[in-house]
């Protein structure tokens, strides 16, 4: 058996201290640990962007990513978009006038994905969302509203 | 778009379920978490054809895990998909097999603390494998001597030998084909193939069963058909279905995949009733592929066809490679030859269908039940006409559509009905216009590297499988719905949405005829136990069919709103109105034209629980007696890289006659997701196979099965989408599905565009740049050769 | 059949501070031990069972690795992300090929998360930004215990997964030269979907003065065992005055010369006839690029 080593993580503003194996993880830890499901498991390989979350305010795979290499993270889910009052995020506004949601499976990688673009480029022109948005699939919409969602909410 | 007609129907919406799935809050089967539950996983064959000789599982147990083998499972078989009636139903496979028919096929599945654990005792299970010849071709299999996968299956209840593979037949004969071509002035043949496209929905199958102290279950499950999933459990376990209770559960997307109960139900189910315990299956991608993938085609197709471009005769012959286990492909030839009949009018005609097996992952539905792949073929040939006899493409399809008034049998022979609206031509002129067809030019008048064209494609998708008698599919819905004290509304039913948005038509439907606003009506969360049965949400029937169901609920609870409303403030039931009344946040019962006779629902819901008069509610079972097609229009415009055999899809225009629209921003998205999937039909997507070992050429992993992303698809101002201006009679307020229809003119639409752009006919799809390059390359040596 | 969800493989994982503490534990370790930095390949081959490493070192948190100076060259500490690679390359125009194939890889998280020296330590012959830093004549410093040496990015892959890192050997920096004047380079590939890996890909570096050739580097990518420089090719097209003649000579010998094989991802036929005009347009762009 492994040991386990305990991580300390600032997920969506809180500080948690999860018991985690050397093999665990980031996905798993936020899925199982901490009961945050709002991040997917779909290709396992780095493919599809299911499971993006931000760390330190940076996109990475959480399925690729150890949880134990992330010690001392701040970590940003779908779970933590949303104001803690409830309030939506304006992109999340954007997505449900859009239309841009169809089964929701991938919605929360875009999410985290668009929060991630408008951060370094307020009003990003087409291309560039599509560009950014590359690296995450969606099965459902053919992107052409998670892509106008997300245009709209440039400055 | 909004119609005056309506007051919700027809307006953009917000979708109910949306709140949860931008905020990370829904929760998918795959999310469920149970306390002291078990995560299970299977142990999966390496063979694509081989007999379980011997199987040990101590040093797995002995590990803490709880095991099942093909001996501690029923040995019911069984067919997965549960919509066909039980006499037209294929029964060839068992819980766990004794022999594996495909690579990643399951064997042995285990149950333990963590996924670790039972990885590690996976690894601890110790099975021979006995290998056998396997056989991966369908023509191959039906030769002579060939490996037999089945000796012999069940049909109904009648055992049926299985001979050269051939796991069903299917032929529709009407009038005589010979006569038909002789009396052609023209007759045009070709052989068209679509590939093994991978569902690839994102959420991979998952499923999880709690054992219930009465001996019954709790199942939650990716799954289009709650009810189906029970009967089936139910039979295979034994347990009465009182005591059998499915979830409904959003699922992450699913195109087909889970109209049967996927095959690691039934293993989850076996699992947690020995470890009598709650135990989670979530399928990892790679196992996901193994499991399903759309039934792939091979189509010669030959067309008779009058000098002024009337067809003839029209001759179909298709062998389908359905895999190890049939998933029903009965109906799907059914329906292949419904689609070919459906499309174009035709005097003569002859379909013949033989579904094959072979040592490949089971192909299922998906997205068009063998729709778009007889419209590629279809739609290819009628251009391939066009351009023979030297008429515009778009005036041939006008000359021959099947429309109104005439015979629509799409789903298959059985399931006849009269077609009652129709904007196909609407569609190809409005089309034809916005996408500047005239200028489009022949493939001939083009020249230099990249090379542009535009192709048109039509199709149509049936709205459920309903019709005027019984056939071999079942089809209806039952809605409950419910006026609840405060005058809010209450909608329990069985039907599923996948992300269409179904339900939110449903509750939109609802809020219409009972003149309540919208943000009253609440679609309540159901499960088996506690809504009528419902057949299942596919065939597009989900607003058509369900929506139906929810409305006649709704007439039914109005009637008795009306009547106690009608006790209240003295007014004859039968001259009742309820409309909303937005500043009071209500539905108001009123007599148009005398003001004081206004009520509001709320006070009527309340004043009947007060007085004892009872709840205003209704159930009711509903069977839609039509089938009408949904038709769809795509035009795509395609720059080709003759240098490099690339093609880009530059952009398009795509659009659906589905009667009344009910959410117009919803619908627009099914036509653009549609778009997209057919495109990779089209120019990307197959699974393919090592033909020495069985395995999948890209492993299960998406890193070698590619899907089109943001950037491969047209820009937000080169794609366009509208809906034709028609009105269902049959439809709840006029309503015809859209789902399925948006993906199945596409791949044709796409052929045709590459063929404007460069004057090759490409018939195998996917038409990947190296058959391209392949192509142009034999064009060019032909040419020099001609020289 | 691996496990894409959960990482079955056990280890121990280590996170040095120095390069001392790092080249201890490789001794100590030796072929037990794997080097993860992004974890973009390392983890994937764990969840294909292709690598079974008993330790996990991981080199991010060595300062040393994760920092970019220059003094004439580059040198670009081996565990930097690619994502501040690139943004170096798009305010440097002179490694304008780096820039093409680092802008080419897939995702956006991937640049995030993957290392420069990642990516050459994986040795695909499909590495992007590999066969870019191949063009550009980088070199790799190398660490053991025994001490440091620098190899040419050429002599260090020796074909697929394979590499002439010796045991106990670690990536320190990648160095690339300063670009002499009037040089322009690319970087372009043919993928399935957009950000796909290559079926094929090519980088070229030409210096020119506007009419003739001076020098050029050329390098093919997915069409052997390692990214390839093409010779044969660079030899033909030095000195020489650029016209459609020339480049059509030129794309005739890289058809020739190189050895592609039929894949998942693409044909032998496929990518001997695409490399003729993948090259050419690779080349223009490039001698488009060229300052003047």
């Amino acid at each position: 058996m492994m040991t386990k080593r305990r991580v300390t993580l600032t997920v969506n503003g809180e500080h948690v201290e999860p018991l985690v194996e050397a093999n665990a993880l980031l996905v798993n830890v936020l899925r199982e640990e901490l009961q945050l499901t709002g991040t997917k498991y779909c290709c396992g390989t780095g493919q599809c962007g299911g499971c993006t979350v931000l760390v330190n305010g940076e996109p990475i795979l959480s399925c690729l990513t150890l949880a134990v290499a992330v010690d001392g993270a701040d970590i940003l889910t779908i779970e933590g978009v949303a104001k803690p009052d409830g309030s939506l995020d304006p992109i999340q506004e954007a997505f449900l006038d859009h239309g841009a949601v169809q089964c929701g499976f991938c919605t929360p990688g875009m999410i985290l994905m668009a929060k991630d673009l408008l951060a370094h480029d307020p009003s990003p022109s087409e291309e560039r969302i599509r560009e950014h948005l590359r690296g995450n699939l969606c099965r459902c919409t053919g992107y052409h509203r998670i892509v106008k969602a997300i245009g709209s909410c440039g400055q | 778009m909004n119609d005056d007609r309506f007051d919700v129907i027809g307006r953009v919406t917000r979708r109910q379920d949306g709140h949860a799935m931008v905020t990370g809050r829904q929760l998918y089967s795959s999310d469920i978490s149970l306390p002291n539950m078990l995560q299970a996983r299977v142990l999966r064959s390496p063979y694509p054809h081989a007999r379980i000789a011997a199987i040990d599982t101590s040093e797995a147990e002995r590990l803490g895990a709880v095991c099942i083998t093909p001996e501690d499972v029923p040995r019911v078989k069984y067919n997965e998909r549960q919509v066909s009636v039980p006499a037209k139903t294929y029964r060839d496979r068992t819980v766990l097999p004794d022999k594996v028919r495909h690579v990643g096929q399951g064997v042995v599945a285990v149950a333990a603390r963590t996924e670790a654990l039972a990885d590690r005792a996976l690894d601890a299970l110790d099975v021979e494998f006995e290998s056998l010849p396997a056989v991966f071709d369908p023509h191959e299999a039906m030769r002579d001597g060939a490996p037999q996968l089945h000796d012999a299956v069940l049909l109904g209840e009648t055992v049926l030998p299985i001979e050269r593979n051939i796991a069903c037949y299917r032929e529709a004969v009407e009038g005589d084909v010979a006569r038909g071509l002789e009396e052609a002035d023209l007759v045009v043949e070709n052989e068209f193939t679509t590939g093994r496209a991978y569902h690839g929905q994102l959420e991979s199958k998952a499923v999880v069963c709690r054992p219930e102290a009465d001996g019954g279950i709790t199942v939650w499950a990716t799954a289009q058909s709650i009810h189906n999933t029970r009967q089936l459990l139910g039979s295979l376990f034994d347990i009465p279905l009182s005591k059998i209770n499915v979830q409904r559960v959003p699922i992450g997307g699913s195109f087909g995949s889970s109209i049967q109960m996927n095959s690691s139900v039934a293993v989850c189910v076996a699992l947690a009733l020995k470890a009598q315990k709650s135990v989670k299956l979530v399928l990892t991608r790679e196992e996901d592929m193994y499991d399903h993938c759309k039934y792939p085609s091979n189509i010669h197709l030959t067309y008779g066809v009058k000098r002024d471009g009337t067809l003839t005769a029209g001759y179909l012959k298709t062998v389908v490679d359905i895999g190890g286990h049939n998933i029903q492909a009965y109906p799907l030839l059914g329906c292949m030859a419904g689609w070919f009949v459906s499309l174009y009018r035709l005097p003569h005609l002859k379909f013949e269908g033989t579904a094959v097996y072979t040592n490949k992952a089971p192909a299922c539905a998906m997205q068009g039940y063998g729709n778009p792949q007889v419209t590629f073929a279809v739609e290819s040939m009628m251009d391939t006409i066009a351009e023979e006899l030297d008429i515009d493409p778009i005036d041939v399809r006008l000359k021959n559509y099947v429309g109104l008034g005439e015979t629509f049998w799409g789903q298959g022979p059985t399931v006849r009905s009269v077609i009652r609206s129709c904007g196909v031509e609407e569609m190809l002129l409005k089309g034809k216009a916005m996408v500047g067809w005239e200028g489009r030019g022949s493939s001939t008048s083009k020249t230099g590297r990249f090379r542009r064209g535009i192709g048109v494609g039509r199709g149509f998708h049936t709205s459920g499988t309903g019709a005027p008698t019984p056939g071999e599919v079942i089809d209806y819905s039952t809605a409950m719905v419910k006026i609840n004290e405060d005058g809010s509304v209450d909608c329990l039913t069985a039907l599923m949405c996948h992300g269409g948005g179904t339900l939110d038509a449903g509750a939109k439907m609802v809020a219409e005829e009972l003149g309540v606003p919208l943000d009253r009506v609440g679609i309540s969360p159901s499960n088996t136990r506690s809504t009528g049965y419902d057949v299942c949400t596919h065939a597009t029937r989900g607003v058509y069919c369900g929506g139906a169901s929810l409305l006649r609920a709704a007439q039914d609870v109005k009637k008795i709103l009306f009547d106690f409303a009608s006790r209240i403030i003295d007014v004859n039931p039968d001259a009742l109105k309820v409309r909303p009344d937005t500043s009071r946040g209500q539905g108001v019962v009123c007599l148009p034209g005398a003001p004081a006779k206004r009520i509001t629902v709320a006070e009527v819901a309340k004043t009947a629980q007060i007085k004892g008069w009872g709840s205003i509610i209704a159930v009711v079972s509903h069977r839609q007696v039509n089938c009408p097609p949904c038709f769809v229009v795509n035009f795509v415009e395609v720059e080709v890289d003759t240098a490099t055999g690339q093609i880009r899809p530059m952009r398009a225009v795509a659009a659906v006659d589905a009667g009344t629209v009910i959410n117009p921003d919803l619908a627009a998205g099914q036509l653009e997701g549609g778009l997209c999937r057919g495109i990779g039909l089209a120019l990307l997507e197959d699974t393919t196979y090592k033909p020495d070992t069985g395995e999948l050429t890209c492993g299960g992993y998406l890193t070698d099965y590619k899907v089109y992303t943001a950037q491969d698809m047209p820009s937000l101002e080169d794609l366009s989408t509208f809906f034709a201006d028609t009105y269902e009679p049959s439809g709840p307020f006029g309503a015809k599905g859209v789902g399925e229809a948006a993906n199945n003119a596409t791949a044709g639409a796409v052929a045709n565009a590459i063929y404007n752009a460069v004057g090759i006919r490409l018939t195998e799809a996917p038409i990947t740049p190296e058959r391209v390059l392949s192509a142009l390359t034999r064009d060019a040596e032909q040419l020099q050769q001609g020289r | 059949m691996g496990n894409t969800r959960i990482l079955t493989r056990e280890f121990e994982y280590v996170a040095p501070e120095t390069m001392p503490e790092l080249l201890a534990l490789l001794d100590r370790y030796g072929p037990a031990a794997t080097i993860i930095a992004g974890g973009t390949d390392v983890v994937p081959q764990l969840k294909y069972e292709k690598i079974s490493p008993d330790y996990l070192i991981d080199v991010t948190k060595i300062a040393e690795l994760r920092t970019v100076r220059r003094d004439g060259a580059l040198h670009i500490g081996a565990a930097v992300r690619l994502r501040d690679v690139k943004a170096y390359c798009r305010d440097n125009e002179t490694y304008a090929c780096l820039g093409d194939a680092l802008g080419s890889i897939g995702q956006a998280q991937v640049v995030n998360m993957g290392t420069l020296g990642g990516n050459i330590c994986t040795a695909s012959p499909a590495a992007d930004s590999a066969l870019a830093l191949l063009v550009l004549e980088a070199r790799v410093r190398l660490i053991g215990s025994g001490g440091e040496r620098v190899v040419p990015l050429d002599a260090f892959f020796r074909g697929p997964k394979m590499t002439g890192m010796e045991p106990g050997e670690v990536m320190a920096e990648i160095q690339v030269p300063a670009v002499v004047d009037h040089t322009g380079s690319a970087f372009r590939k043919i993928g399935r979907v957009a950000g796909d890996i290559s079926k094929i890909s090519c980088a070229v570096a030409v210096q020119s003065d506007g009419e003739r050739c001076l020098s050029c580097r050329i390098g093919m990518g997915a069409v052997g065992p390692t990214p390839m420089r093409m010779p044969g090719v660079e030899q033909l097209l030095s000195g020489r005055a650029i016209d459609a003649g020339v480049m059509d000579e030129a794309a005739d010998r890289i058809a020739a010369d190189i050895s592609p094989l039929t894949d998942v991802r693409s044909t032998e036929f496929y990518r001997r006839r695409v490399s003729r005009v993948l090259f050419k347009d690779t080349f223009d762009q490039a001698w488009k690029r060229v300052q003047r």
